[in-house]
């Protein structure tokens, strides 16, 4: 049996790992690459791996709920995300779920 | 080559080719973004142990490409996991019944010491095990992989369940189906039990296939539960040495038989897999159908046993009929010829039949799947 701590870990990032996705769509409302994706997220409180980030922002590329383009900044060629407007109608009624659940949580947590 | 650089190139290796140049570049750029914010921090370049540290903060090359596949991450799923076990459980613990059936008859006829055959059915039913546990894992990686998740996972009814009854491997149950088998006439052999003639379709065609796959084993040595090969099966009778015949017969067919049971393994998972697809599963059934007749034609014209089975015509079938009835005159071939006879007919019914839901698209109206 695993112990409190390795339980409550595994069941933490279960818990995180939904939240995460909504919280990358919600910062892409405004342009950003990778890295400065990486930093406004930790600023909020939610930091994030690259080898998970990268990865789920291709993903969500690829499901046409964001959009991307390479342009050069600060003399690197870097490639910027955006929400696309699929992603803006996903993602406002991802909130309104989110808010649901937590009202309901709240009552009895 | 800079450490950033065999990083890259690592990861490279790993990715396909349509995507590969593209995440390449995204991650060098992650990868300087990141030097360069701890450049910024130390106030000086990066020695090569600082490097080392970042590359390592961004995961294994093999995890990181893993990250941007688009098909599983693994071989068998949750959601597969317990048919695979299932369907290994009972493969098993057929494989296991046989072969201590097999080695029961073997020491009992005084063929072999008691230690050699133990010994025999040991690696027997090891290299088995291994066979069955390495192709449903073959087939859980492709179901894995489709698109769309066999029917079997979802459709199902609670009536239908009767395959998953089996107590395979519970003692207590086995214990209770002693008890009740003493009591009662109904008899049960080596713990597993189910309810006969409630199989539905789904069940039946996988248990069409492993039974298929177990005699697939058979036929081609691989697994020897029953302690007889063909060449044993056939003796002198009437004059006539059958073991050299069926030797002969058994040696001409060995490939079309594999290929046929073969054929049998991959319908039946089909059948599990669609049991919506009608059409083409009656499309398989006249198929093998028309393997079967063509096989029976084949052995009253054209293999070594014709000479001796073949019937001039529907004249001497009877009278040849009559004759072993009356007379007990030629009685095996005559036997045989007439068991020829009828797989031919029950081939050339089932054909028909099958041509009917081809035509049709419904399933024939009472009859479950046949598990020939």
């Amino acid at each position: 049996m695993p112990n409190e701590g390795e339980l409550f870990e595994s069941m933490r990032l279960e818990l995180r790992r939904g939240s995460l996705v909504l919280a990358v769509l919600a910062r892409l409302r405004e342009e950003r690459y990778g890295y400065t994706l990486r930093q406004a997220l930790a600023g909020d409180g939610l930091e994030m791996e690259e080898s998970t980030l990268y990865p789920l922002l291709r993903r969500l590329e690829s499901q046409g709920l964001l959009t991307s383009e390479w342009r050069e900044e600060e003399k690197r060629k870097k490639r910027f995300y955006r929400l696309s407007p699929l992603g803006e109608r996903v993602l406002a009624a991802l909130a309104d779920e989110w808010r649901g659940i937590n009202a309901s949580l709240d009552k009895i947590l | 080559m800079t450490l950033t650089e065999r990083y890259l190139k690592a990861v490279a290796a790993q990715l396909p080719q349509a995507t590969r140049d593209d995440i390449i570049a995204e991650l060098a750029d992650a990868i300087a973004d990141r030097m360069e914010a701890r450049e910024e921090e130390l106030g000086r370049p990066l020695t090569e142990d600082e490097q080392e540290a970042v590359l390592r903060e961004m995961g294994h090359p093999l995890s990181v490409a893993a990250r941007y596949g688009s098909g599983p991450q693994h071989v068998v799923g949750p959601e597969l996991y317990p048919w695979w076990m299932f369907g290994l459980k009972v493969g098993l613990g057929v494989m296991v019944a046989l072969t201590l059936l097999g080695l029961a008859v073997r020491v009992l006829s005084g063929d072999i010491l008691a230690g050699q055959s133990i010994g025999q059915a040991f690696s027997d039913v090891f290299s088995g095990a291994l066979s069955l546990i390495g192709l449903a894992t073959v087939a859980a990686f492709i179901i894995e992989r489709q698109k769309e998740k066999p029917a079997f996972l979802r459709d199902w009814r609670v009536k239908d369940l009767g395959l998953f009854e089996w107590a395979a491997f519970d003692h207590e149950s086995f214990g209770r189906k002693v008890a009740d088998s003493a009591a009662s006439t109904t008899s049960s052999s080596a713990g597993l039990t189910w309810n006969q003639g409630k199989m539905p379709p789904v069940a039946g065609a996988l248990a069409s296939a492993v039974a298929w796959f177990v005699f697939l084993l058979w036929w081609t040595g691989l697994f020897r539960v029953v302690p007889v090969s063909i060449g044993d099966l056939g003796a002198t009778i009437d004059g006539i040495d059958y073991s050299l015949i069926l030797t002969q017969i058994a040696a001409a067919l060995y490939w079309p038989v594999i290929a046929y049971a073969v054929a049998r393994i991959l319908f039946g998972l089909f059948r599990a897999w669609r049991p919506g697809a009608i059409r083409l599963a009656g499309a398989g059934d006249l198929m093998l159908a028309g393997v079967r007749m063509a096989l029976c034609s084949w052995l009253l014209t054209g293999s070594t046993l014709a000479p001796l089975i073949r019937p001039a015509g529907l004249d001497d079938f009877i009278q040849r009929v009559q004759i072993m009835f009356h007379e007990g005159q030629g009685t095996l071939s005559t036997l045989l010829m007439i068991i020829v006879t009828i797989a031919f007919v029950t081939a050339a019914w089932e054909a028909v039949t099958a041509a009917t839901r081809l035509i049709g698209g419904k399933a024939a109206v009472g009859t479950g799947l046949r598990t020939a």
